[in-house]
Formats: C-alpha cells, structure tokens, sequence
C-alpha cells in the first residue's frame, strides 16, 4: 500500500476476506489490497472458515507474518461465507477503532490499486451514503455489469443490486446489521443490504470502482441462481413489512413514480405515483431531457412510464370530485389495453355519481380533459419518423384506439365543464411534437455505456410492485398516516345497509380516520352529497366480470359460493384495497373472497352482517351465511343486532370477533327540530284520521300481501295511507298490488323529506317476512311513530309489544295489525303514551356510540 | 519485501519463569492459561505484557511443558484451541528437565528441521509451478508474435473503424481554449481500443501544441499521450494512434485535450446526449469522432494520416489502408475510372490504355519511409494483362490538373508489375533513403496492349503498409 499519509497503526479501511477454498487465487486478492494506492491506512483481516485445505492456512500464516501490520489471520470454525464476515466485522469493532469503513473481498476476487481510496473519498464526501457499491468488471467468463444509476430501494426489493464487494461505513455495523447466517446458499449480500437499508443506510454506485469479480461457469452464484427461489422465499419473509404493498408502493413514490401528469396550461409537469401527491413538479424541457436520458441508458436513468395530459383546472376539478385516484388508475389500465385512455364526464341533474368506460371511444374523445398514454407507445411514437398515425387524434377518423371514462357527476356540486371541454388530445400531439423534435433524441438512441446495464428493470418500475398482483395495475394510493377505512358495497341506492354504511363512515371521520367508499356491482350510484361530505374518496370497481352473488357451482351450507368467489380476478380487486388500513365489507357477497388476501396483507378486515335472506322456500341463507364460510378471513364482525351477534356465535364465529353493532337512526335530526315534530304531534286533533306510513323497499321481503291486506281492510276506517318506496331488487319477482301502486309516493332521498314524512305520520306499518333490525322503525320511533310491526330479525331488540309499538307473530300479522290500528284509532290516548314511549326509547341511541367498539377493534387488529 | 516476524513458543504459566530463564533464541516465549474458557496469553520476555490471541494463533509454532500440571493445563489450551479456530494446535513437547537452567533448543531442532522439509517441498513446488506458467507465457508470447508478424506480413495489418460519430453541422462548435481543456469519455470499452480521431473545424492562426491524453478511469492510468505542434495540425481529422491497441483489460477510456494557444481552438460536435457523462466538456454534445480497434496488445502499423502517441521509439511502420484508400483523389479525365470497394477495402484504379491511369493518396508517406508493400490483383477471370505501379512525390508537385501526372523523381517509383486476371501479388517499393518530409503516394495502373478492354477492368490496389526499415520477423 502506497500514499503519503498511511498510517497502519491508525487504519481507516479494513478489507475482510472471508475464506473457503481460495487457497491459490487468494493471493491474488490479498496483494491486489497491499497494491492499493490511498492516503491511509488499511488493514486486511483474512478470515479462514474453516477451510480444510491445509494451504489456506499456510498462504494466510505467511502473508499475516510477512506484513503483520497490514494483516490479521483470523481462523475459526467453519460457519458459511456469512458467518466468515460476521467474525471479521466482529473483530474490526472490537479491535480496530480507527477504521472508519469495511470493505468485503471475496478470496477469488480483485480490487485495481485505486479502488478503496476512491470508493472512501465518496463515503468521506457524502455524509448521508451507508454503502458506496461497485460495477461489476468479470474476468475469467468476460463480462462487464453496470449498476449504476441512483440507489433504489425499490428495485433493490426486487433483485440483488449491490455486490458483497463494497465499502461500508462502520456505523451500519454498529447499527447491529449483520450478514445473515441462514443465508448459507447465496443471496446474503442482497440480505445484508437489504437490512442496511430498511435501518436507515442508503447505498451508492461508484461507477469506476475497479472491482474485478471473477466469473467461473461453477461458482456459488451458479449455485444460488438454481436455488433463488427458496432463498428469496427466505429473504421476503424476513423483510415482510419492507416488501410489503404499501411499502413498495410508498418507494415508488419517492423514488420512482409512475405517472408524468402534464398540466398543459401552465406548462408543468407533476411527477407522481399518487395524484395527490407530488415526489417532484418540474418544467416540460425538464421533463424531456429526463425522458430521453432513460431513454439512453434505461438501466441507470429513470422516467415516468406513462404520461398524462390534463390542465390546472381539470386536474383539480377531477380532485374534488373524490374520484381522482380511481381515475388514475383506470386510466393505467386503460392505456395498458388500449392505445390510450382518456376522460371525460356529463353533468346529471339528479344527486348520484356514475363512472362507466367505454373502450372504444372514436369520435367522442376530441374534448376529452384527461389523455393518459403508456410506455411502449410513447417510445414508439417518439422514435417514429412517421406521425400521420398520432396525428390522426385530431381528425374526425382517429386511428389510435381511445378508451373512455365517462364520469356522471351531479352538475350543480361539480364543475362539469372543466372536465367535459378538455384539450389533452391537442396537448399530447403538442407534447409529442416537442419530443420529436428534442435535440436528445438522436443521443438517446445511442447506446454509448459498454457495461451491460443490469438494472434494466428500472424502466419498468412500476411492475414491481405489480407482480404481487398477478401484474395487474396497482391503485395508485399512498398511505399518509392517520388511518384509511375502505367501506365496499355493491351498489349505492337507499337501501337500510347503505345507510348503516354511511354512518359507519360518519363514525369513521369523527373519529379522525378517513373512509373511503368502493362500489364494486354498479356503474352509476346513488352517491349524495351526504356521501361526499363524510368520504374522503370514492371509487367504482367497474369491473364487468365482478358479481356479488350468481353462478356459483358450490354452496356452503346451502349458501351459493358465488362464481367469483371461486374464479374471479381477486387480484385486480386486491390491488385495488392494498394500501388501506382497514376494510368493511357491507353485503359484499363474492367479494368476501378477498377479504383474507386483504388481511394476509396486513389489512384490518371486517363485515358488517345485516339479516339472513330467506330463500323463496323459506329456507334462511344469504350474507350472513357467506360470512361463516370466510369467516377466517375476517378479524372482526358487526352485527347489526344482538340477535345476530348470538346467532353468529352458534354458527361457530369466535366471541372475540363479534362487535355487535346496533342499528340507529340512519340520518340526523336537530334537537330542535325533533322537539318541535313530537310537540306537534302531541298537539294532533283526534278526531283527524289516523295518519299510518309504510316506508321501504317494494319486494316481497317487506310482507306487502299483508300490508295491501291491511289497508283493504282499512279503507273505510278513518286511516289516512301514504305508501313510499321503489323497488330496490328490479327482477321481477315482486307482484306490488294495485292498492298500493294507486297511493304510492317515489322513495324519498332526502333527510329533511324523511323528516317531513316521519313528522306526518302517527303509525309506521312494517309487516315483513323478514328483516335484521330495520332502520325506518327506528327513525320513526325517535319521532314518535309507532311501529307496528312483525316480530322478525331483531325487530324485538326495540319494538316492546304495547309499550312503545306493536310487535306482532309472524303467522297472523294482517289481522292483528288491523286489530291495533282499530284500537289505536279508536284510543288516541293509548296512541299518545305509545308516541312518547317510542320517542323516549330511541333517545341516546346513535352511531358513534354503535361503532365505537367494533371500530376500536378493527384498528387494533 | 521483509519479515521480521518471529515464531512463538507457548508454555503454561505456572513454568514460565523456568523457561523465561534461558529462552530460545529467535523465538518469542509466550505463557498462556486458561480461564473459564477464556485463552490468555502474556509475553515473557516483555513483562508479562498481554499477547492478542490472533497473533498467538498467527505465529505459535510450539508448545512446551515440563509438569503433569503443566500438561493438564496444555491439554485445556489445545482444547479451547480446537474449539475457537477449528484448527489443530501448536505442536506439543513435553521437556524433561527438571533443572533450573532449561534448555530447549535440542526440542526444538526437530521441529525445525521438519519446518526446513516443508518449506523446501513448497519452493520446491512453487518454483515447478512457475516454470510451467513461464513455459505457458512463452508459448503463448511466440505465438502472438507469429501472429503479429503474419498480419504485417499479409499487408492486411489494418485497424478497424468501429464507430464514428459524425459531424453535426448547425450545433455549438466545442471549444478548446488555453487552461479549458475539454474531456470527453469515450463511447467503448477500452479493450482493443487503438485510435482516437476529434475533427478540428477551426483551427487559429496562433502558435501552440495540442496535448492529448488517453486515460483509463477504472486504475487510474494514464495509457497515451500525444503533443502535435500547430505547424502538424490542420483543420479536419486529428487521428491519435497508440502504437500497441489497448489489452483485454476492460475501462472506461477518457480522451483530454489541452491546447496552450491563445485562441481557441473548435472541434467539431456529434450528436446532443441527455447523459452528461458523455459530453464534451462545457458542451452539451458527443465530441465528433471516429474510433478504431487492433488485435488487443497487438502493435499494429501505425496508419498513414495517424499521429503517434508520445514513447521512447519513432514510428517504423504505417498502414495506408482502407481509410486512405477511400479517401483517394481521382486524378483520371474519367469520374468512372475509380472506385472503393467496401466490402474488400479495395481501391480499383480502371486502366483503359497505355497510359497510366491514377489516383493520388495525399500525406501518406511519411517522413522515415523506406519500403511499401502492399496487394496488387485485376479482379475478374477474364480480361487484359494489367501493370501496376506506386509513385511517391513531395505535396509541392501537386497538379490541380485532371489528367496529368507530376515528373516523378528518380527512384521514387517502383518497378511495373505486370499481373494476369485474377492473380495476387505484391506490389513493393524500395526508396535509396528515408522520406525527409511528407509525401504523396500515387497509385498507377495501365494496360499493356492498346486495344481498349470491352469491360471496365478492375485493376485493384490493397491495404498497403510502410516501413522505415526493415523489420526482422
């Protein structure tokens, strides 16, 4: 070792060479380290494994006793080239204060004469660098390796980046991290330094290190490359939370995302996995010259995959719609299966939210506001002296096929118009047009690096993350903190369990967390503007494959196990869920399936069970029962009742799981208001009619027979009916009598209408065949309706017979309930107390209190 | 190299002080103990200074006792020795003196005279060794030279252009200015690596010398140099040729030029690259440039418009090649008459009468030149008998006229040679002494009979190489 201020007393770098077998190449490795030229002093420490070959140990003895200030022997018993290096780590710790930095040289392997020095000075400048990591130069099999570019934890997840034969600061080991010795097959380098950087180190290619490997056609790498499987089985398990979903996609962000979203009018570009976050936001020549650098070298040099046209003002119209990230990523999808993916959207008098995709969208796209193109077409398109194919966008016959997202949106909340009259078609031809015409485009097509460039998996960065599910497109969400509740439902409508879903996400919020809603079955839903205020983003699964229930060749108990359940794509659905906290399933059918990938993954899952169906020959089945057959997937479940919650535990589901959650008034109510509707009702004249309301779902389920029977008996009782419902389950098999359609109201969507009709009636008619614990007969009460009503589900967890309503046996239902209304009609006393009773009962019962345990539960698991 | 390491002989504790009373000369007398299943070691002769265990490992070659204490305690230390290096221990002797003045060296002589047979054994070895790699050397050194000199032989000896980034017209010129030199990273491995050509396309009126620096990134090394003086450059190609292509050694090659001349001067620009590791310093541009490669470490002729890298030897032989031969002048009335041929790096120069026919190759023949050889064959199984003819005259004799050749001195011609269709020979010429200055090469062909040849006859030169003297092979 030459250089003027060496110092072997006071060594900065220590070289460990572990040693197994070298015994003749391993000269060549010590003296390519006593050839080194530095401005210190280095200290080889040759750690023989135990190596059975006697002239290992005299080639270590007489190196060691030739320059014993330069080199220590160390002999152990062998224990694999991990535990080889652990003892020289070990030993420079504990005896070599001064050295600063190790650097691991295999017995087989060289270092040119500059290569410490060198490799030190970049440790020395860069205060932040764990690991300074090298090319790879192969002599004996001839080959050249270049794994340069930025450190990437990212890519460093998917694949060994950092060769063993690097320079480590001192601190990683004092940090505790160590080679692993389960690694005893290969691998252990990408082990070690994968915990180096999980702990907080970064690494850092030295392009010109002078690191020579030598390349045999048997060497141990040969060796783990057969076995990579199993070892990088190892390896995952071992760093689960860093390799996990969320993780990678969080990686992704920071070091690689995805999208380029161009904001065309003031001529920036936003670079982005998740659109509502930015890693950087640079101008368009920035982003050009960063295109075609990756463009020259796609191993070391990284862009944006996919590209995105849009303005300033669509871009945030499409945010504060709460449907940004789904966009996202249908647009990915789209511009993977089509040529490109654009948006657009129609404004809609009614207060409901839609989002359909039209795949081939020819014609239609000339004002689309979003323009999404993917990597390979990009390429191809910019490298193509031919345009007239692009180009053809603009004209009325586009040639390139353009899939659409139609986004439905109630137009008096949402500036349809921002997202309705876009020019990204004429922003793209302008964007390609710039780089096309890029003075490093012609450079980039060259390929002037003679190393192999092995980080070729850079350019495709975003199928990392994508191989854990079945390449599918990822949702392009990270996580901020705080905690993220998706609540997955079929559809959206006014049904009793999109209500409790609501209030389940207005629990959510108050507690601070934020919910997040999935429709999977519908393409247009009854999303009101009571939804978007709670939600903090919404997405359509618009997958046409998906059905919650149908098709199905097994049954569980009786239960269809729907078709999906066993056959559908589960990790598209996965993909879309991973990166939340929590998911809540509302009658989710099929989707039940993928609650326990969700919850391999880490995510708190839970099912909020409502009633179990009855067949159409009486036999119970359904949701409830679906939820048995998974209930391993599931960390804990919310009954609606307790009734549910015990028929749940006979069914087999542990205790500990079950949080029954009891149903409560769906909608608000001001004191105020409430106080002045029972006032008023307490004011009623009694000779007036008596005012009986059914309000709910027109299916079979709700006993109609019996309620037209009741009110053909009542037809000449001074009753006043109003009947208000639509039919929810639209497949026919529901017979509404002619009774009930002369006085039916459309279904009320408001709170301030339910309010209105609740403060009309005086009696609320509920005879069904079944139920859970419905929610009408609770917002009646808490304004002083009296139920009457079957005694099904869990009805009788609230309705006390002749104490605050009516609770009637199944199997005389019609009759009794004319014999009550009779009797109420005739004692408008008996109504009175039964009013307050009702109102009285219903009083503290609320949502935040239901959920609390079940949500505390969910966030714990 | 020098070692002064010195063998250690370990004895318990308990009997150091008998053994520290007379130590064994050349040896250091380490006692040990051990405790628990600690090892500890002290220095006898150092007072009791504590030894590191590693380099009782490293250098214990003995280890003597003289009690049944001292041999319990051995049999420990060779315990704990197995157990912590997985590695016998020190040889173990057992000395039977029972006296106070010890002396070990009738112990030690075995011990000794078994080290002196192994070591002779292993020099015995090693030295077998290095012959069979010395015999390997040499056989693999004759034959590189056997294939060296068949290539000069062959006249075919020519390095081979493997890239070439043009000129760019219309982008910032690259400037190289007094104290600004302009690096550029070279856009291939280093292996096999032979010549390096920048184009001026400005060149100041001003004294100055451009020196030119190959260096290798990965080692650090500087691998050849060049200084070319204002009066030897011009605007065009400037050509660096290393006498000896770079070896198998894979880097990363990185050209620097430094000019020392008042005014700048403006090299040519290729294409624009967004990675700035392969720009022209202060350019935003590849450095127009052609590269070419040789048989690497193999010395090859150093081509006609080449300059040669700085060493301790002047040029002795140059390749007027494919280059060159593209680059002919036509000195012909007829544009037709003369043609390169890629694909067999051929010059065809078309004879139609007695009358020569030529092309003109300018600065090839460089000063020092004694002999040329090159290929000579009138492609075609059929057609007229052919002579050929080389001609060297100084640039000053230049005619700008088509059709007209220059009074060629007295000896600066060779002979004609006459050649059938299709039949391959060498073409040489021998000058009376060196070329003093640069010169122009002529390349002549003629028929022999008058009758004009029904088809074009493809009277062909070849790669042609020049030598200052002759070079034994």
């Amino acid at each position: 070792m030459k250089g003027p201020h060496q110092s072997h007393d006071q060594p900065l770098v220590g070289v460990v060479v572990p040693i197994f077998r070298h015994s003749v190449l391993l000269v060549d490795a010590i003296e390519s380290v006593l050839a080194q030229v530095a401005p210190f002093g280095i200290k080889i420490v040759l750690v023989n494994d135990g190596c059975p070959q006697k002239e290992t140990d005299v080639v270590c003895r007489h190196f060691a006793r030739t320059y014993p200030e330069q080199i220590t022997y160390l002999r152990k018993p062998n224990g694999g080239l991990s535990d080889a290096r652990n003892h020289g780590i070990r030993h420079i710790l504990a005896r070599l204060p001064s050295v600063r930095a190790v650097y691991f040289l295999d017995a087989d392997n060289c270092l040119r004469p500059p290569a410490l020095a060198r490799a030190f000075a970049v440790l020395e400048a860069s205060a932040e660098v764990g690991w300074v990591y090298p090319n790879i130069d192969m002599f004996g099999l001839s080959s050249a390796h270049d794994y340069g570019g930025n450190y990437s934890r990212l890519l460093h997840s998917e694949m060994n980046l950092c060769e063993a034969g690097s320079l480590i600061r001192r601190a990683v080991f004092e940090a505790g991290i160590v080679f692993d010795t389960q690694f005893k097959s290969g691998f252990e380098d990408w082990e070690f330094f994968l915990s180096a950087a999980n702990a907080g180190f970064t690494g850092r290619n030295l392009e010109a290190f002078g690191f020579l490997y030598r390349k045999r056609p048997e060497s141990m790498l040969a060796e783990s490359e057969r076995d990579s499987a199993g070892i990088t089985a190892l390896l995952r398990k071992k760093h689960k939370a860093s390799q996990s979903p969320r993780a990678l996609i969080a990686l992704e962000q920071q070091e690689m995302p995805r999208l380029a979203i161009v904001l065309a009018d003031i001529q920036q570009v936003i670079l982005t996995t998740d659109p509502a976050c930015s890693t950087e936001r640079i101008t368009i020549d920035d982003y050009i010259h960063r295109y075609f650098l990756a463009k020259s070298n796609p191993s070391r040099d990284w862009a944006p995959p996919y590209l995105c046209l849009t303005s300033s003002g669509s871009f945030q119209a499409l945010a504060e719609t709460g449907l940004l990230h789904a966009t996202f990523w249908k647009l990915e999808s789209l511009a993977d299966v089509s040529n490109l993916g654009a948006l657009t959207a129609v404004g809609l008098d009614e207060d409901r939210m839609g989002f359909a995709v039209h795949q081939n969208a020819q014609g239609r796209c000339s004002d689309a506001s979003f323009l999404m193109i993917g990597p390979t077409l990009l390429r191809d398109i910019t490298f193509d002296v031919a345009t007239s194919w692009i180009d053809s966008l603009a004209t009325e016959n586009p040639q390139p096929n353009v899939a659409m997202i139609e986004l439905n949106l109630p137009q008096s909340s949402f500036d349809i118009r921002a997202l309705s009259r876009g020019t990204a078609i004429f922003d793209l031809l302008g964007m390609l047009r710039r780089l096309r015409a890029s003075v490093w485009k012609e450079g980039a097509s060259l390929r002037l690096d003679w190393r192999e460039g092995d980080l070729m998996r850079r350019e495709w960065s975003h199928l990392i993350l994508r191989r854990q599910f079945a390449d599918e497109p990822v949702y392009p969400r990270v996580h901020g903190g705080g905690r993220d509740i998706g609540l997955i439902l079929p559809i959206v409508e006014f049904g009793g369990v999109e209500k409790v879903a609501l209030n389940f996400a207005r629990a959510i919020r108050a507690r601070g967390d934020r919910p997040h809603l999935f429709v999977l079955n519908q393409g247009n839903a009854a999303i009101s503007a009571d939804w978007r205020q709670v939600l903090e983003s919404i997405t359509f699964y618009a997958d046409p494959s998906f059905g919650a229930w149908g098709g199905g060749a097994k049954t569980y108990f009786g239960t269809e196990i729907p078709d999906w359940a066993d056959k559908g794509n589960h990790a598209r659905a996965v993909a879309m869920l991973h990166w939340l906290d929590g998911v809540i399933e509302f009658q989710g059918g099929a989707f039940m399936s993928v609650m326990g990938k969700l919850k391999r993954l880490g995510i708190a899952t839970g099912s909020s069970l409502h009633l179990a169906d009855l067949t159409t020959a009486g036999r119970p089945a359904g949701n409830v029962f679906l939820s048995m057959a998974y209930e391993h997937a599931f960390n804990v479940v919310a009954p609606c009742s307790f009734a549910l919650a015990d028929w749940c535990h006979a069914m087999g589901l542990p205790k500990e799981k079950i949080f029954p959650v009891p149903n409560a008034p769906s909608f608000p109510i001001s004191a105020n208001r409430l106080a002045a509707g029972l006032a008023q009702k307490a004011l009623r004249n009694p000779q007036q009619p008596l005012r009986v309301l059914y309000l709910g779902r027109l299916d079979a389920q709700k006993g109609l027979d019996r309620l037209s029977e009741v009110m053909q008996a009542t037809a000449d009782d001074t009753c006043e009916w109003r009947v208000i419902g639509k039919a929810v389950v639209d497949d026919g098999s529901t017979q509404v009598s002619p009774h009930l359609l002369r006085v039916l109201e459309p279904a009320l969507t408001s709170e301030d209408d339910l309010i209105a009709a609740f403060d009309w009636a005086d009696v609320l008619v509920l005879l069904s065949e079944y139920e859970g614990l419905p929610l009408t007969i609770l917002e009646a009460m808490r304004q002083g309706v009296v139920p009457i009503a079957t005694n099904v589900g869990a009805v009788g967890e609230v309705v006390k017979n002749a104490r605050n309503g009516f609770l009637l046996p199944l199997p005389n239902a019609a009759a009794d309930c004319i014999v009550c209304l009779r009797a109420l009609l005739s004692n408008r006393e008996t109504l009175g107390h039964l009013s307050k009773a009702a109102a009285r009962d219903m009083v503290g019962r609320d949502w935040p209190q239901a959920t609390k345990a079940f949500l505390d539960a969910l966030c714990d698991s | 190299m020098q070692t002064n390491w010195m063998p250690i002989c370990l004895v318990p504790r308990k009997e150091a002080a008998r053994f520290a009373a007379n130590p064994p000369p050349g040896y250091k007398l380490v006692s040990f103990h051990t405790d628990m299943d600690r090892l500890n070691f002290a220095d006898c002769q150092d007072g009791d200074e504590e030894v590191e265990v590693e380099t009782v490992f490293r250098d214990a070659v003995v280890c003597c006792h003289i009690t049944k204490g001292g041999q319990t305690e051995q049999l420990r230390l060779a315990s704990l020795w197995t157990e912590q290096f997985g590695a016998e221990p020190p040889a173990q002797i057992e000395i039977n003196d029972s006296g106070d003045q010890l002396d070990l060296a009738p112990y030690l002589l075995p011990l000794l005279a078994q080290s002196w047979r192994d070591s002779a054994a292993r020099t015995t070895g090693l030295m077998r060794e290095l012959a069979l790699l010395r015999g390997t050397f040499e056989q693999a050194q004759t034959a590189f030279a056997r294939l060296e000199s068949f290539l000069y032989q062959s006249g075919r000896a020519e390095r081979s252009q493997i890239i070439s980034l043009p000129h760019l017209p219309g982008r910032n010129l690259v400037l190289l200015s007094k104290d600004s030199p302009v690096e550029q990273r070279l856009p291939i491995e280093s292996a096999s690596l032979s010549d390096i050509a920048f184009l001026i396309i400005e060149l100041p009126r001003c004294a100055g010398t451009l020196n030119a620096r190959l260096e290798l990134q990965e080692s650090a090394t500087v691998v050849a140099q060049w200084a070319i003086s204002e009066s030897d450059l011009a605007k065009g190609w400037v050509r660096l040729s290393l006498s000896r292509a770079l070896g198998t050694d894979a880097q990363t090659p990185v050209l620097s030029l430094d000019w020392n001349g008042q005014e700048p001067v403006k090299l040519a620009p290729s294409f624009h690259h967004p990675d700035i590791r392969f720009r022209a310093t202060d350019s935003s541009a590849v450095l127009a440039l052609n590269l070419w490669t040789y048989i690497p470490g193999a010395a090859a002729p150093l081509p006609a418009e080449g300059i040669a890298q700085l060493s301790d030897a002047p040029a002795v032989r140059w390749s007027i090649g494919a280059s060159s031969l593209r680059d002919a002048i036509n000195l012909n009335l007829r544009d037709d008459l003369v043609e390169f041929t890629d694909w067999r790096k051929s010059l065809a120069v078309r004879p139609v009468s007695p009358k020569p026919s030529a092309v003109r190759l300018d600065n090839v023949a460089r000063p020092g030149l004694l002999y040329l050889r090159g290929g000579v064959k009138t492609e075609g199984e059929f057609g007229p008998n052919v002579e050929y003819c080389y001609a060297i005259a100084p640039k000053a004799k230049r005619l700008t006229q088509r059709g007209t050749l220059p009074e060629f001195s007295a000896g600066m011609t060779s002979e004609w040679l006459r050649l059938r269709p299709n039949e391959w020979a060498d073409l040489t010429l021998f000058l009376a002494k060196p070329l003093e200055e640069v010169c122009d090469l002529y390349l002549l062909s003629r028929l022999v009979d008058d009758a004009p040849p029904e088809e074009p006859v493809n009277a062909c030169f070849f790669g042609i190489v020049g030598q200052a003297w002759s070079v034994g092979s």
